[in-house]
C-alpha cells in the first residue's frame, strides 16, 4: 500500500526546482485537457444524437424547439461540465494519495486563487449565459406570434375531466378551403384538424389544472376564473395524449385523454356529421 | 465479519420496519374492506350492438354512507353520516368483451352542476340512458317549491338542475384512451335534501344503461356532481376515496 | 475567567435551574397532550357546530394548544414568565441551563449548551430523514408497476406531500441544526451561541412541529402535494390545517435559529477573527440563515392566510370569491425558491472544509466563493416566478424570469470553480467524506445542466410538472445538499462524538448511496423526456421499464442510507475514540479537545491567519494561538507542522 506513496509525492519534486513544478504542471494541464477532450466530445454527442431519442416524436414546432432546446442545450454546456468532472476525475486519478487511510506527508500545492482561471471562466461563463438567454428569447418571441384566424378551442378542467369546446366559427383550412362550424361542438378528446393554427383559451370549473397536450410541447394551467391561452400549430398526424400536469386532487393520475389530428377532409366529414361519432372511425376513411 | 453482520442486521431491521409501516399505509388505503362486485355472464346477446357476454351490475347513490340499503346491506362500511356513497360497492369486476348493463338506483337529492357538460350522456350504448321515477322527485330547475323530476324512458341529456349524481368514468391510463362515459343521474326526493333515505320507501330513480367493456384493464370513476364541501364543493367526501369514486376492472 | 473543565464538575445548589429541574421531553408530552385534549374538548362543544369549518377549526385549535402546550412543558417560556415576574436567572441557573452535572439527561431537556443542541438536531435530523424515506419507499413500492393498488390515490397523494414536506424540513435544518450549532461557534472561537435559550428555543420548538405534520394522516390525509397550491389545498380536508401548523412553527424554529446565527457570528467571533479570516463554512451559515430570514416569513404568511381561509370563509386564495391561486403560487415560491438556497448554501459551505482540508490545500478563490454565495443568495429572490412559467400568469415576464435565473448560473458556476480549483494539484486524501465530495460534484453538475433546461421557456413548457422536474431537484438536493451535508458529517463525526467513524462500513454505504442515487434519478430523468406526469398514483405503461428500474434503484439508495446510519450508530457507540484533530485540520473547532468542554475552550484563542494555510510559508500554516502561549505560536493538537 505505502509504496503507492512514491507516485504522486508531486510536491516533494516541486521543492526541488521550479522547473520541474513547471514541467509537472503542465503534465497535469495535459492530463486534464485530454478527460476534457473525451468528456465534451462524448457529452456533444449525447446531446446531437441521444437527446431527440429520448423525446417522443412532436406533433408542433413548439414541441420541436423543446427537443432542440435540449440539444443545443447540451451541446453548450458540455465543455463546461466535462471541465468540472475533468479536474475532479484527474485528481481522483492522478494526485491522490494511495494510502487513503494514511495521513498525506506533504500538503498540496498552495493555490489561493488564480486571477487568469478565474476571469477566463467569469468571461465564459457569462457568455454562455447571454447566448442561453437569447436562445430563449428568440424562440420564445417566435413562439408568440399569433395567427389572425386560427381555430379557436375552449379547453376546460374538471375535477377530473377535460372537456372541448368548438365554439361555432369559421375555420380556414389548408388552401384557403373554409369550413362553417355552425353549432359549438363539444367533445371528450381533442380533435383538431392538420396544419390549422389553434388557440387553446384554458379556464378551469374547481382547482387549477394544467394542460398539456404532450406532444405539442406547449403547457398552460387551467385556472379557475381566468382564462389562460396557448397556441400550436398541429403539422402531424396522429394521436397523442393530453394530460394534466398540476397536481388536482383525487385522481389527477387519471385526468388525461386522447387527442387526434387528423387531415382536412376527415374533420370535415367529422363536423358534417354532427361531430358525434368517434373521430377514430372516420380515419380510415378519411385516410383512404 | 461483526460489521457485516451488524450492518446486514441493520438492513434487515430496517426492511421489517419499512415494509410493517408500508402494510398500515396500504390498510388504511380503504378505509373499510369493501368486496368487490364481481358481475358473471348470464348469458350471450346483441344488446351492444354485436354478439357479446351480457353482465348485469347492479349499484345505488345513496345520501347516508353510514346507513343500510334495501336488502340490510351497509351501504359504506363504517360510513360517514354526513356524507352520500355509492353501494354496495365502489369496486366492480366484468369481463373482457362483454356487454355490462348497469342499474343504477339514485336515491339522493342534488343541487346545481358545476359543468353542464356532465349532464349529456357519452358512451352508452346508443348514447342514451334509461330512466324510470318513482315517488314524488323536485328539481332545482324553478324556484321554490320546485319543478317536478319525472321521467320514463330514454333520455340523452338532463339539465345541470336535475341532476343528483353522475356516474363518470373513464381508462386508467394506457388502457383504451378513447373510452369515455359519462352517465348523469337525476335527483331523487327534494333538491333540497328532504324526502330521502336508503330504501325503496323513498323517492328514486332507476337509471339503466349498456355499455361495451373493452379489453382487459382497470377504470376509474367518480362522481362529477359536487356534492362535497368547499372549493367547487369537491372537498370532504369527493376527495375521500371510495364514497364517490372507485374503479371498474375489466379481467 | 474560571476553567471550564472546573464548570462539569461543579456541583450545583438542589434549586439550581429551579422551574427547569422538573422539565423534560415527558412534560413537555404530557403538557402538549393535556393542552390539545382540552382545547379539542372546547372546540368540540363550541365551534364544532359550524357546518363549513367545524372540524377545520376544531383541528386548529387542537394543533395550537399542542404545540403551546408542549413548550409551556418543556420549558420555552419559563424565562419569559421569570422575567414578567421579576426574578433573573443566577450563574448557577444558567450553569444548570446549560446541562452541568446532568449526564445523558441533558439531551431531553430545555438545554442551553449549543453541542448539546447542535447534537439533539443532529438525531432530530436522522428521524426526520427515515420518516420521509419510508414515505419514499412507499411512493416507489406503488410506482413499481403501472396500475398497482397497493396505496388508493388518496393516501399516495397523503403520501407523496408528506414525503416531500418531511424532507424539505429535514433538509433545512441538516446543516443549520447541528453543524451551524455544534461547530460554527467553536470555528469562530465563541463560548456558546449569542442567545443560548433562543438556541434551545428553536429546537424544542421544531420538535414539537413534527407532530401535527405526521397527524395529517389521520385526518384524512394532505391531498395537495408539498406546494399545496390553491385552492385544492383550501379544498382539502382538516389534513391542510395541521399541515399548515406545522409550517407556521417551523418557521418560528427557523427565524429564531437565523437570526441567533447572525448576531453570533457578528459578535462572539475570537479575537482576530476577521471576516477575511473566517472559515467558509461560518459564511455559508450566516448567507443561508440570513436568506432564510428573508425567505421563511412569506411561508408563515402564506399558511397564516391559508388557514383563515380554511377555518374562517376569508378568500384570499379562492377564485369564486374573488382570491387568487396565483396569489398562493407567488407567495410560495418567493419563499420556495430561495429556500432551495437556504438548504443549499451551507453545505456547500460544510464542502469547502472537506475539500480544503483532505485535498491539503487552501481553498480556491475564498473571496469569489463568498461573493458568489451571496450573489446567489441575492439573485435567488428575484427568480421565483420561474416556477409559474406555464401557470398564465404574467406571460410578460418569461423573458425577465428566464434572465434572472439564468444569471444565477454564473455565481453558481463559481462554486464549481472553487471546488476543482482547490482539487487542483492537491495531495487528495481520499477518506469517505472526500467519497461524498466526489459524488457531490458530479451530482450537483447534472442538477445545474438539467436547471437550465427548465429556465429555458419553451423547454420548460414541455418538462414542467414532469418527472424531470422531479429529478431535476432531486439531483439538487439529495444529491446536491444532502450529500454534501453528508460528506460534512462524515467529517465532524470525531469532533461530534468523539469517536472515529467506522470507514469501511461506510464506504459500502457510500457505494450503494452513489450507485442507487443514479439509478434512481437518471430513470426518473428518463421518464420526463418520455413525458410521464409528477405526482401520480398510476401512469401509462409505457413507461413501466423505467419505474421498475427507479424503484429498484431507490431501494438500492434506502439500503444505502440505512448501513450509513449503522455505520454512525455502532461507530457512536462503541468506536475508536477519536484524537482531537485526526485531519490535522487548520480550523478552530479541531484545536479544542474532544470530547468538547463546555464553553468550548480551555484557553482562549487568538487568531492570526485564516484556516487555509496548507501548504503554506510556516507564518501562514497557523490559524491560531491559545492563551498565555499566544505568543510562542503553541497550537494544540496540531501533528502537521
Ligand atoms: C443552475 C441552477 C438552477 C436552475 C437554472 C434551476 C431552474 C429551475 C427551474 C426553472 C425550475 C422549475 C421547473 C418547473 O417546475 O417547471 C426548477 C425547479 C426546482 N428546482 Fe431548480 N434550478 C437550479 C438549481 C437548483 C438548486 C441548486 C436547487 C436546490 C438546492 C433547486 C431546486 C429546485 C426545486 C426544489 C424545484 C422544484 C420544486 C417543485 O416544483 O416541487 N434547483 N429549477
Ligand atoms: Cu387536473
Ligand atoms: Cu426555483
Amino acid at each position: 500500500m505505502s509504496s503507492n506513496q512514491l507516485h504522486n509525492d508531486d510536491s516533494i519534486l516541486e521543492d526541488l526546482a521550479p522547473e520541474v513544478d513547471r514541467d509537472l504542471h503542465s503534465k497535469h494541464v495535459r492530463g486534464t485537457a485530454l478527460l476534457w477532450l473525451i468528456m465534451t466530445v462524448g457529452g456533444v454527442l449525447c446531446g446531437i444524437y441521444l437527446t431527440p431519442r429520448l423525446m417522443p416524436h412532436m406533433f408542433a414546432k413548439e414541441g420541436r424547439d423543446a427537443v432542440l432546446t435540449v440539444q443545443v442545450f447540451t451541446v453548450v454546456a458540455a465543455p463546461v461540465a466535462a471541465l468540472v468532472c475533468a479536474v475532479a476525475l484527474y485528481s481522483l486519478l492522478h494526485t491522490r494519495h494511495r494510502a487513503s487511510l494514511e495521513h498525506p506527508p506533504k500538503d498540496g500545492k498552495p493555490l489561493r486563487g488564480n486571477a487568469l482561471a478565474s476571469g477566463a471562466w467569469l468571461i465564459v461563463s457569462t457568455l454562455l449565459v447571454v447566448f442561453l438567454l437569447f436562445w430563449g428569447l428568440t424562440e420564445w418571441s417566435a413562439q408568440q406570434v399569433v395567427h389572425a384566424d386560427s381555430l379557436t378551442v375552449n379547453v376546460v378542467g374538471n375535477q377530473w375531466v377535460w372537456d372541448f369546446e368548438i365554439p361555432a366559427q369559421k375555420v380556414r383550412l389548408e388552401g384557403d378551403k373554409s369550413l362553417i362550424i355552425t353549432k359549438a361542438i363539444s367533445m371528450s378528446q381533442l380533435n383538431l384538424p392538420i396544419d390549422v393554427p389553434v388557440t387553446f383559451n384554458v379556464t378551469s370549473k374547481d382547482v387549477t389544472h394544467g394542460f398539456w397536450p404532450v406532444n405539442l410541447g406547449i403547457q398552460v394551467d387551467a385556472n379557475p376564473r381566468a382564462t389562460t391561452t396557448v397556441h400550436a400549430t398541429p403539422d402531424r398526424l396522429g394521436k397523442f395524449v393530453v394530460r394534466c400536469s398540476q397536481l388536482c386532487g383525487l385522481n389527477h393520475a387519471y385526468m388525461y385523454t386522447e387527442a387526434n389530428i387528423v387531415s382536412d377532409s376527415t374533420f370535415e366529414a367529422w363536423v358534417a356529421g354532427g361531430a358525434t361519432k368517434p373521430i377514430g372511425s372516420l380515419i380510415a376513411k378519411g385516410a383512404a | 465479519m461483526r460489521r457485516l453482520v451488524g450492518a446486514g442486521g441493520a438492513l434487515l431491521l430496517a426492511t421489517v420496519v419499512i415494509a410493517a409501516i408500508g402494510v398500515g399505509f396500504s390498510a388504511q388505503s380503504y378505509s373499510a374492506p369493501i368486496p368487490v362486485l364481481k358481475a358473471t355472464p348470464v348469458g350471450t346477446d346483441g344488446t351492444c350492438g354485436k354478439q357479446a357476454p351480457r353482465v348485469h351490475l347492479a349499484i345505488g347513490a345513496y345520501p347516508d354512507s353510514s346507513g343500510v340499503d334495501d336488502q340490510g346491506n351497509a351501504v359504506h362500511p363504517g360510513g360517514n353520516p354526513d356524507w352520500p356513497a355509492f353501494g354496495p360497492s365502489n369496486e366492480y369486476s366484468v369481463p373482457a368483451g362483454s356487454c355490462v348493463t348497469m342499474t343504477v338506483t339514485q336515491y339522493d337529492s342534488g343541487e346545481l352542476l358545476n359543468n353542464a357538460y356532465f349532464g349529456k350522456v357519452a358512451g352508452t350504448i346508443g348514447n342514451k340512458i334509461h330512466i324510470e321515477s318513482s315517488g314524488t322527485n323536485v328539481s332545482h330547475c324553478a324556484e321554490e317549491p320546485g319543478a317536478p323530476a319525472t321521467f320514463a324512458g330514454d333520455v340523452t341529456e338532463l339539465q345541470p338542475c336535475e341532476i343528483g349524481h353522475t356516474f363518470t368514468m373513464r381508462p386508467l391510463p394506457g388502457v383504451s384512451p378513447g373510452f369515455f362515459l359519462n352517465v348523469p343521474l337525476p335527483v331523487a326526493g327534494n333538491y333540497s335534501g328532504e324526502n330521502v333515505g336508503n330504501t325503496k320507501d323513498f323517492p328514486h330513480q332507476t337509471v339503466t344503461f349498456s355499455f361495451l367493456a373493452g379489453p382487459k384493464g382497470s377504470y376509474s370513476w367518480n362522481c362529477e356532481f359536487p356534492c362535497g364541501h368547499g372549493v367547487a364543493s369537491f372537498g370532504a367526501v369527493m376527495g375521500a376515496y371510495g364514497y364517490m369514486s372507485g374503479y371498474l376492472h375489466v379481467i | 475567567m474560571m476553567s471550564t473543565a472546573l464548570l462539569e464538575d461543579t456541583v450545583l445548589s438542589p434549586t439550581a435551574g429551579r422551574l427547569y429541574r422538573r422539565q423534560n421531553a415527558l412534560t413537555g408530552l404530557l403538557f402538549g397532550v393535556g393542552l390539545a385534549v382540552l382545547g379539542w374538548f372546547i372546540a368540540l362543544n363550541t365551534v364544532q357546530s359550524n357546518e363549513n369549518f367545524g372540524s377545520d377549526m376544531t383541528v386548529a385549535v387542537t394543533m395550537t394548544c399542542w404545540v403551546i402546550g408542549f413548550n409551556i412543558g418543556i420549558g420555552t417560556f419559563n424565562a419569559v414568565f421569570a422575567w414578567v415576574l421579576g426574578h433573573d436567572q443566577s450563574r448557577e441557573d444558567e450553569l444548570y441551563g446549560a446541562g452541568v452535572s446532568q449526564g445523558r439527561s441533558r439531551y431531553f431537556k430545555y438545554c442551553t449548551d449549543h453541542k448539546v443542541v447542535g447534537t439533539q438536531y443532529l438525531i432530530l435530523v436522522f428521524v426526520l430523514f427515515f420518516v420521509g424515506g419510508t414515505l419514499a419507499m412507499m411512493i416507489r413500492t406503488q410506482l413499481l408497476t403501472p396500475n398497482s393498488s397497493f396505496l388508493s390515490p388518496q393516501t399516495y397523494n397523503a403520501v407523496v406531500s408528506i414525503h416531500g414536506m418531511c424532507m424539505i424540513i429535514a433538509t433545512i435544518i441538516m446543516v443549520s441544526g447541528p453543524f451551524a450549532n455544534f461547530i460554527m461557534p467553536i470555528m469562530i472561537g465563541a463560548k456558546d451561541m449569542a442567545f443560548p435559550r433562543l438556541n434551545a428555543m428553536s429546537f424544542w420548538v421544531v420538535v414539537s412541529a413534527v407532530p401535527p405534520l405526521l397527524a395529517t394522516f389521520f385526518v384524512g390525509g394532505v391531498n395537495a402535494g408539498w406546494t399545496t397550491y390553491a385552492p385544492l389545498s383550501v379544498q382539502d380536508g382538516p389534513a391542510m390545517i395541521c399541515f399548515a401548523i406545522t409550517i407556521i412553527t417551523f418557521v418560528v424554529s427557523v427565524t429564531v435559529a437565523g437570526i441567533n446565527t447572525l448576531i453570533t457570528v457578528l459578535t462572539m467571533r475570537a479575537k482576530g477573527m476577521t471576516f477575511s479570516r473566517m472559515p467558509i463554512f461560518v459564511w455559508a451559515s450566516v448567507i443561508g440563515g440570513g436568506l432564510g430570514l428573508y425567505a421563511m416569513p412569506a411561508f408563515l404568511l402564506a399558511m397564516t392566510l391559508m388557514v383563515a381561509d380554511k377555518a374562517t370563509g376569508t378568500s384570499f386564495f379562492v377564485a369564486d370569491q374573488g382570491g387568487s391561486g396565483w396569489l398562493w403560487e407567488n407567495v410560495f415560491w418567493i419563499m420556495g425558491h430561495p429556500e432551495v438556497y437556504v438548504i443549499l448554501i451551507p453545505p456547500v459551505g460544510a464542502l469547502m472544509e472537506v475539500l480544503s482540508t483532505f485535498s491539503r490545500k487552501p481553498v480556491f478563490a475564498y473571496k469569489m466563493i463568498i461573493g458568489a454565495m451571496t450573489g446567489v443568495a441575492g439573485l435567488s429572490i428575484m427568480v421565483w416566478a420561474h416556477h409559474m412559467f406555464t401557470t398564465g400568469w404574467a406571460p410578460d415576464l418569461a423573458g425577465p424570469f428566464m434572465l434572472t435565473t439564468e444569471l444565477i448560473s454564473i455565481p453558481t458556476g463559481i462554486i464549481f470553480l472553487a471546488a476543482i480549483g482547490t482539487l487542483w494539484r492537491g495531495s487528495n486524501w481520499v477518506r469517505l467524506p472526500m467519497y461524498f465530495g466526489f459524488l457531490f460534484i458530479w451530482n450537483f453538475i447534472v442538477g445545474g445542466v438539467t436547471g437550465i433546461y427548465l429556465s429555458d421557456v419553451p423547454a420548460d413548457n414541455y418538462f414542467h410538472g414532469n418527472m424531470f422536474v422531479t429529478a431535476h431537484f432531486h439531483y439538487t438536493l439529495l444529491g446536491g445538499a444532502m450529500i454534501a451535508a453528508t460528506a460534512g458529517l462524515c467529517y465532524w463525526f470525531p469532533k461530534v462524538t468523539g469517536r472515529m467513524l467506522d470507514e469501511r462500513v461506510g464506504r459500502w454505504a457510500f457505494w450503494l448511496i452513489a450507485i442507487g442515487f443514479q439509478v434512481t434519478y437518471m430513470a426518473q430523468f428518463y421518464e420526463g423526456f418520455k413525458g410521464m406526469p409528477r405526482r401520480v398514483a398510476n401512469y401509462d405503461p409505457v413507461f413501466r421499464p423505467e419505474n421498475l428500474v427507479s424503484s429498484i434503484g431507490a431501494y438500492v439508495l434506502m439500503a444505502g442510507w440505512v448501513v450509513l446510519l449503522y455505520a454512525l450508530v455502532s461507530s457512536w457507540r462503541n468506536g475508536a475514540i477519536a484524537p482531537a484533530n485526526p485531519w490535522s485540520a487548520k480550523s478552530l473547532e479541531w484545536h479544542t479537545e474532544t470530547p468538547v468542554p463546555l464553553e468550548n475552550f480551555l484557553q482562549d484563542p487568538l487568531v492570526i491567519n485564516d484556516p487555509y494555510g496548507y501548504g503554506g510559508v510556516a507564518s501562514e500554516q497557523i490559524h491560531a494561538v491559545f492563551g498565555a502561549h499566544a505568543h510562542h505560536g503553541a497550537n494544540n493538537g496540531d501533528h502537521t507542522s
